[in-house]
């Protein structure tokens, strides 16, 4: 039995659903116009759980239990707290309510696949963020989170919605629908070990180009449905370049630079040189095939084989349009996928997102690599009789 | 209630159909393309994001695939009112923007598969702006059919 990331990525839709309810359900209560821009079923270590609470100023706690136990923290940013309490003229009091509207909306997706049903308890604000981390569902290093974006059509802000699950029964619960998978937290770890292994490598040849060492690292493994691949960036124009690699893995990799100015990059390569943008582009390319080809080369000596990476494509434009494409690639293949995603902030200027797309048919070789990674040769495992239900 | 021309998303793998607000609108079109039919007469207008050229059967998504989620679609707005003698289509999007081999030219082939579907629909197909190698986000007024593309480093365009 295996970690099963067909199975996983499966379940992200589910999650899909999940997010898309609860922006129905706040639509119903409001009458305002709303929708769930982004939805991921995200794989994280027990650090990593506070970049999914963002910097928004209140934020509600929604505990359930029952067939699934666990929470939902509900962030609001300010101009959507303040457009959510002028519709509902309840003014701040609104608030632990659309928690509470969009919690339910969102475990009665799990629970129609459940055998008894999910408990909401009462909300409550959040005075102490770390309290919560503390309490949050982690389970041999890692957790469940189950991110949505709610947005009101017309309005500004964002309210950014994370449910954690608490992991053994939510792992059992994955198990009940899923014969011959086998989700151990030992097993779950090994992927979140892959990704930050893959963002500190990231970070190290960023830090080995630029001189500039990394004042920030996360990392996590999502799964998104396949149309929601583009979500995953903003709309913002990003420069960089995306790779694409054959032999002991296929994958497709972006390295994007989200920068404060144009060209913020190319100052870091070349700092004091006064570059033209053919020089800056080649500047950018470059330092994309050293990051993607250390993230990598780390994978491949992992299980002893070459991956090969391709010539980079240069994109500077909106971040959604790269992903788009990329989505569309494998869209043909997949309903949904499995990413290795990666932030490291260099400096105020410069943020350098990498997000590896290993394709979805590959998900035993991505395993054997997680394996490797961390020196555990008893997890996963890969019974030979697997390879028979792996190729699609 | 909200009220005035308030924007309405539509996401990649959806379409949403209006009549007399607006605008539609759909950012971070790469190779997936952006079909917007309207009718001038009555101000109904529908506007689809597609991801891949034609569905299999059966298909669980239809509004993932060109063919399908035109259709799906085309009978939304019929039933609104919309008359097939005065419908008219614009298409925009299925860049190249990558050069990968994994869905090799899916921009290409998303856009002569919009240009068959609403062939066979009897659509006409009255502008369009596709191909090339960037992104691009559209915002699409169903009243006048203008469909307004805005691309990063370029100039906003009205088709």
């Amino acid at each position: 039995m295996r970690v099963d990331l067909e199975s996983l990525a499966s379940f992200s839709q589910t999650g899909d659903r999940g997010g898309v309810r609860a922006a129905e359900s706040l639509e119903t209560l409001t009458g305002v116009p709303a929708y769930c821009d982004l939805t991921r079923t995200t794989l994280v270590d027990g650090e990593g759980l506070a970049s999914f609470l963002g910097d928004a100023s209140t934020r509600i706690e929604v505990p359930f239990d029952g067939a699934l136990s666990g929470r939902a923290l509900v962030s609001y940013e300010k101009p959507f707290a303040a457009r959510i309490a002028e519709e509902l003229g309840m003014g701040s009091g609104a608030l632990p309510e659309v928690a509470n509207i969009l919690t339910s909306g969102f475990v009665d997706v799990w629970a129609e696949q459940a055998e008894s049903t999910i408990d909401i308890q009462p909300p409550r604000p959040v005075e102490d963020d770390a309290r919560v981390l503390e309490d949050a569902a982690v389970e041999g290093g890692s957790a469940f989170v189950f991110e949505s974006h709610v947005e009101l059509t017309d309005g500004d802000g964002t309210c950014r919605f994370a449910v954690l699950p608490d992991v053994e029964p939510f792992v059992d619960y994955l198990e009940a629908g899923e014969e011959d998978v086998n989700f151990s937290p030992g097993e779950l770890a090994a992927y979140v070990q892959l990704t930050a292994e893959s963002a500190s490598a990231v970070a190290d040849h960023l830090a080995a180009m630029t001189g500039i060492d990394a004042n920030g690292v996360e990392s996590h493994l999502d799964f998104v449905p396949i149309e929601r691949v583009p979500s995953l960036l903003d709309d913002a124009a990003y420069e960089g370049a995306v790779f694409e690699s054959e032999g002991g893995l296929d994958t497709v990799i972006a390295v994007l630079f989200d920068e404060s100015e144009q060209g913020a990059v190319a100052d870091a390569m070349l700092p004091g040189s006064d570059h033209d943008p053919s020089m800056a582009q080649s500047a950018v390319a470059e330092l994309g095939n050293v990051t993607a080809s250390g993230v990598l080369d780390g994978w491949a000596n992992a299980i002893d084989t070459s991956i090969d990476i391709s010539t980079p494509s240069h994109v500077h434009d909106d971040g959604r349009a790269v992903l788009d494409t990329v989505a569309a690639a494998y869209g043909r293949h997949a309903d949904a996928i499995a990413v290795v995603d990666a932030t490291v902030a260099l400096d105020e200027d410069v943020t350098c997102r990498v997000c590896a797309f290993p394709d979805p048919q590959d998900a035993d070789t991505v395993a054997e690599i997680a394996s490797e990674l961390t020196g555990d040769e008893t997890v996963p495992e890969f019974p030979p009789e697997d390879a028979g239900g792996g190729g699609e | 209630m909200s009220s005035g021309a308030q924007k309405t998303r539509v996401s990649v793998a959806d379409w949403r159909v209006l009549d007399g607000k607006g605008p539609l609108v759909t950012s971070g079109l790469g190779s997936c393309v952006a079909v917007s039919v309207y009718d001038t007469d009555d101000a109904i207008g529908g506007l689809l994001h597609a991801m891949l050229p034609v569905a299999p059967s059966p298909v669980e998504t239809p509004a993932k695939y060109v063919d399908s989620g035109l259709d799906e679609m085309l009978s939304a707005m019929y039933r609104r009112g919309a008359s097939p003698d005065t419908v008219a289509a614009k298409v925009v999007g299925g860049s190249a923007m990558l050069d990968i081999s994994v869905g090799e030219a899916i921009g290409d082939r998303n856009v002569e598969a919009a240009e068959r579907a609403l062939d066979d629909a009897g659509v006409p197909l009255v502008a369009a702006e596709t191909g090339g190698n960037s992104g691009r986000s559209v915002s699409f007024c169903p009243a006048s059919g203008d469909v307004t593309i805005d691309r990063v480093d370029s100039e906003v365009e009205v088709i």
